[in-house]
């Protein structure tokens, strides 16, 4: 980040702040120039004016259209970029969107009943009918030899994604003790996987697997603290609470006023080279909530240059840009790289 | 209701309005009502009555106009949110992929994905909606 003196620190911090109240103004009045006015009347038959009503009479000359084009030439301004789908890009299925869903947060949801895979089902319910019928023939052993992850084109998917790729051996234990006929593996679909691993959470009361959003919290932590801290304290953010955020950081949490923002989304994951990478620190942006976060969504999209990993504002002074190499450094082994950065990241 | 908000409580790192003023939440279901939205649920509504919105890692629970920008205001983020026609759901907060909506018809609560509105989860109360949305098991 630029060293800029004190008064000049001063003045862009007032125009950053200016802008974001515009643009939560513009906002505001869009969503309110879309809005029926409330014509209130009191018991004594006089209006009573409140703040929507005041709001309303101010932005009732700007239609939604103008506001919409107002906003855009802001964030145009400010280096934004709207978003251009890529024609001849295949949607995402329906299944791989719960399995990024999954990945990214780690919170289970359960499917339809109908979701799951025939054979998965089917050896549920051969494996409870031999568990409690009384039958001449012993019950069977299910080996973990006899399974081969190899073989199911739904694993080799979900592998790929940084949540999942610890959980092979957390899935082979389940496939044994669930008695899943090993011939049903290349059909079983990720509603079937994400069973098996929420049953395994379930008796092991821990999580299966740590989620990519407190992956990509913790890696920021360690690699751009340092800086995040520099641009929260321009910012005129309190020590006190950096010194917080930093700490849920570190425990892969955030805050009230940051969160993530994808690249591409899931949406578009296929746009990217390799859409397996949707929920990795490469394709997120730390960002603030509000405006910050609204206006990327904005219409159909704007887009960021995906050099920057800090989003602090529309000013660059107050953006953090990626450091490839740390960045590296920290994948390759993040002990060593903490244990390295430990004395100059706090 | 009580269980929430004791962990809301504890939660050290989240942004918690003041309880909801009466006379807004009239205002704010005549409102909904004039502009064809659903009204909020009497369950949500005691949750206002303790936190006029919430945020915390980067969930966001909306209230009614509960600071003077209309960030977490309900009515202006659905009307952001929602197509121009109006539909029979109410969206009470949102994190960075999902939803949390009120379902006026199948009155319950569902999280639904950010982009195509697939339903991914049905709650029948709101104390288990918000548990779930706001990952309060995990909360530290």
């Amino acid at each position: 980040m630029t060293r800029l003196s004190k008064p000049k620190q001063e003045k862009r911090r007032s125009i950053e702040r200016q802008l974001v109240a515009t643009l939560r103004d513009k906002l505001d009045a869009l969503a309110n120039a879309q809005l029926k006015e409330d014509t209130n009347f009191g018991k004594n038959g006089n209006r009573i004016v409140n703040e929507y009503t005041k709001q309303h009479k101010k932005t009732s000359k700007a239609s939604s259209v103008g506001l919409k084009n107002e906003i855009h030439l802001l964030l145009t301004a400010c280096g934004l970029h709207p978003h251009e789908d890529k024609e001849d890009t295949v949607p995402t299925t329906r299944e791989e969107k719960w399995m990024i869903h999954l990945d990214w947060d780690g919170q289970f949801r359960r499917p339809d009943d109908t979701d799951f895979s025939e054979g998965y089902v089917r050896s549920k319910q051969i494996a409870c009918e031999q568990q409690n019928t009384f039958d001449d023939e012993p019950s069977f052993k299910q080996s973990l030899k006899e399974y081969n992850l190899e073989l199911s084109p739904t694993w080799q998917k979900m592998a790929k994604l940084q949540g999942f790729a610890s959980c092979k051996g957390k899935i082979y234990q389940q496939l044994a003790k669930m008695k899943i006929d090993p011939k049903v593996l290349p059909n079983l679909n990720f509603f079937d996987y994400s069973e098996m691993l929420y049953l395994w959470q379930k008796e092991h009361k821990k999580q299966a697997f740590e989620c990519s959003r407190s992956k990509n919290f913790k890696m920021f932590e360690a690699c751009y603290g340092n800086e995040f801290t520099r641009v929260m304290t321009t910012l005129k953010y309190k020590p006190d609470f950096i010194k917080k955020v930093r700490e849920n950081m570190r425990n892969g949490c955030g805050d009230a006023i940051l969160n993530f923002h994808h690249y591409h989304n899931i949406f578009r994951c296929q746009e990217m080279d390799d859409p397996s990478k949707v929920n990795d620190f490469s394709n997120t942006i730390l960002t603030f909530v509000h405006p910050h976060h609204r206006t990327f969504h904005f219409g159909n999209g704007y887009d960021i240059h995906d050099d920057i990993v800090f989003f602090g504002g529309y000013d660059p002074i107050y953006q953090i840009k990626r450091n490839l190499e740390r960045e590296r450094q920290y994948l390759t082994n993040p002990t060593l790289f903490m244990a390295k950065n430990a004395k100059h990241n706090r | 209701m009580q269980s929430i908000t004791d962990k809301i409580n504890c939660m050290k790192s989240a942004y918690k309005g003041k309880p909801l003023d009466q006379t807004k939440l009239i205002m704010t279901q005549r409102r909904l009502m004039l502009n064809n939205m659903p009204q909020i649920p009497d369950d949500y509504i005691k949750v206002l009555h303790e936190y006029n919105s919430l945020a915390c890692d980067g969930c966001v629970i909306f209230g009614v106009n509960p600071r003077e920008e209309s960030d977490l205001d309900i009515i202006t983020e659905n009307v952001l949110i929602s197509p121009r026609n109006k539909t029979d759901n109410l969206i009470l907060g949102w994190n960075e992929l999902e939803y949390l909506q009120w379902n006026k018809i199948s009155s319950c609560y569902q999280i639904v994905d950010k982009v195509d509105f697939e339903v991914l989860k049905t709650y029948h109360t709101c104390k288990d909606a918000l548990w779930d949305f706001l990952k309060l098991d995990d909360c530290y």
